[in-house]
């Protein structure tokens, strides 16, 4: 393939031109440059961390070492990027095209261990939201990524209906000194010294405003009503990280809660009435897709409810279908629920982060 | 078994990228307009008797 020759000597614009970008500036990578992040490693550059076979296409780690250099990110940031790939392949979802999908989803990397102090992770206040080159730039590599290597374009292989922010970056450190729980990474049988990715393809970042109790089970029912709400049932049963602020994990542990406690109350109730779902349309799935249908579709049943209670309805499969950490400023009682497409009963896919060769 | 694609005008781009994807400029499949997720059935009826011409032409290789 040819192109022609750039009319401006301006690197960034050239990437521009080129469409080398999501749209922001991108910081262009030498052949030194990348080198830099090629030593970080001890893998070899044309070893694939995930392939996309239904578009012949791969990532392969130098790739993957472009990409991040030309996000932003440092090259000591790239042994949390590869753990991020790592983690993403055994997700599974990206290499099932939903990347490609509709919906529009994103990455969201939750990193826990040392690193996230060795390399300036954010966990604390603001921690969704801009100042942080690694954050910002770690979760902004797995895009571009996307974009430039795998061509995941907008109208093109990416239809997106209308995609969500967190496909720019979504990268969180959870922040396990205000934490009064394990942290995510030993709960998933790390060692508190390994440093891990955590990712998981998400919808949206929805706020708890929750500022108005301390009981903790008004909280967390206040927290079910977002996690249950019809517009997230495309399916039968959807799945969420609630990601707690170091105020409302506290409210819940002084009375006696944990985390194993919490998921469990959130299977519990994230029940709906029938009614509340034909009310929208929702009644029904059809026996086809198992997509929520109106029950006079065509291809409508009536799934099963709690117990046999044909009226009550579960919107999660089990407790394992709920991811809980702690992130953000202890400063306020604010929390998120993410909606996230996976796992459902599973438990999330963690990546360690190989030792810095450096 | 020879078969035929169907994708709706909303995923045209889309299914052009695919097929120089895979190597194959040019793929042809059936077109019918967005959306079809929520039409009736009798809808769906008359979609499907509006595409068959144009699935046999493809499938018959006759243009």
């Amino acid at each position: 393939m040819t192109h022609p020759v750039s009319a401006t000597l301006d690197p960034v614009e050239y990437c521009f031109e080129r469409g080398w970008t999501d749209g922001l500036p991108v910081v262009p990578c030498s052949g030194a440059y990348l080198e830099e992040f090629l030593a970080r490693t001890d893998r070899e550059a044309d070893e694939v961390v995930l392939a996309m076979p239904q578009l012949n296409r791969s990532i392969t780690v130098r790739l993957a070492a472009i990409n991040a250099a030309m996000a932003g990110c440092r090259p000591d940031y790239f042994p949390v990027v590869l753990a991020a790939w790592d983690s993403l392949r055994q997700e599974g979802y990206a290499r099932k095209g939903i990347w490609q999908s509709t919906t529009g989803t994103a990455a969201l990397l939750v990193v826990n261990g040392p690193v996230r102090d060795r390399i300036g992770l954010n966990s604390r206040g603001n921690v969704f939201g801009p100042g942080f080159r690694a954050n910002a730039t770690i979760g902004r590599a797995v895009r571009l990524t996307a974009l430039n290597a795998l061509g995941l374009r907008p109208g093109e292989l990416d239809q997106a209906t209308q995609g969500t922010p967190a496909k720019y970056t979504c990268c969180i450190a959870e922040n396990q000194e205000a934490s009064p729980w394990q942290a995510l990474h030993a709960e998933l049988g790390c060692s508190a010294a390994d440093s891990a990715v955590t990712a998981m393809t998400v919808r949206s970042v929805l706020h708890i405003e929750g500022r108005h109790t301390s009981v903790a089970e008004q909280l967390l029912r206040d927290i079910v009503d977002t996690v249950s709400r019809t517009g997230a049932l495309l399916h039968e049963t959807i799945s969420s990280c609630v990601v707690l602020s170091p105020e409302h994990a506290h409210l819940l542990a002084a009375s006696g809660w944990d985390k194993r406690d919490i998921r469990e109350f959130v299977f519990e109730e994230s029940v709906r009435s029938r009614a509340s779902l034909d009310r929208v349309g929702k009644g029904a799935v059809s026996r086809k897709t198992r997509w929520r249908v109106p029950i006079d579709h065509p291809d409508a049943v009536i799934d099963e409810g709690v117990d046999g209670d044909r009226d009550a309805l579960r919107v999660l499969t089990s407790p394992d279908a709920v991811v809980v950490l702690v992130a953000g400023a202890p400063n306020a009682g604010v929390s998120s629920v993410v909606e996230t497409f996976g796992p459902r009963g599973s438990r999330p896919p963690i990546a360690r982060v190989e030792e810095d060769r450096r | 078994m020879p078969a035929v694609a169907l994708c709706t005008d909303a995923f045209r781009m889309s299914a052009a990228a695919m097929a120089k994807a895979y190597g194959f400029p040019g793929f042809e499949y059936v077109v019918t307009a967005h959306p079809v997720a929520s039409l009736t059935v009798t809808e769906i009826q008359g979609r499907v008797e509006d595409m068959v011409p144009r699935v046999l032409e493809i499938v018959g290789g006759q243009r």
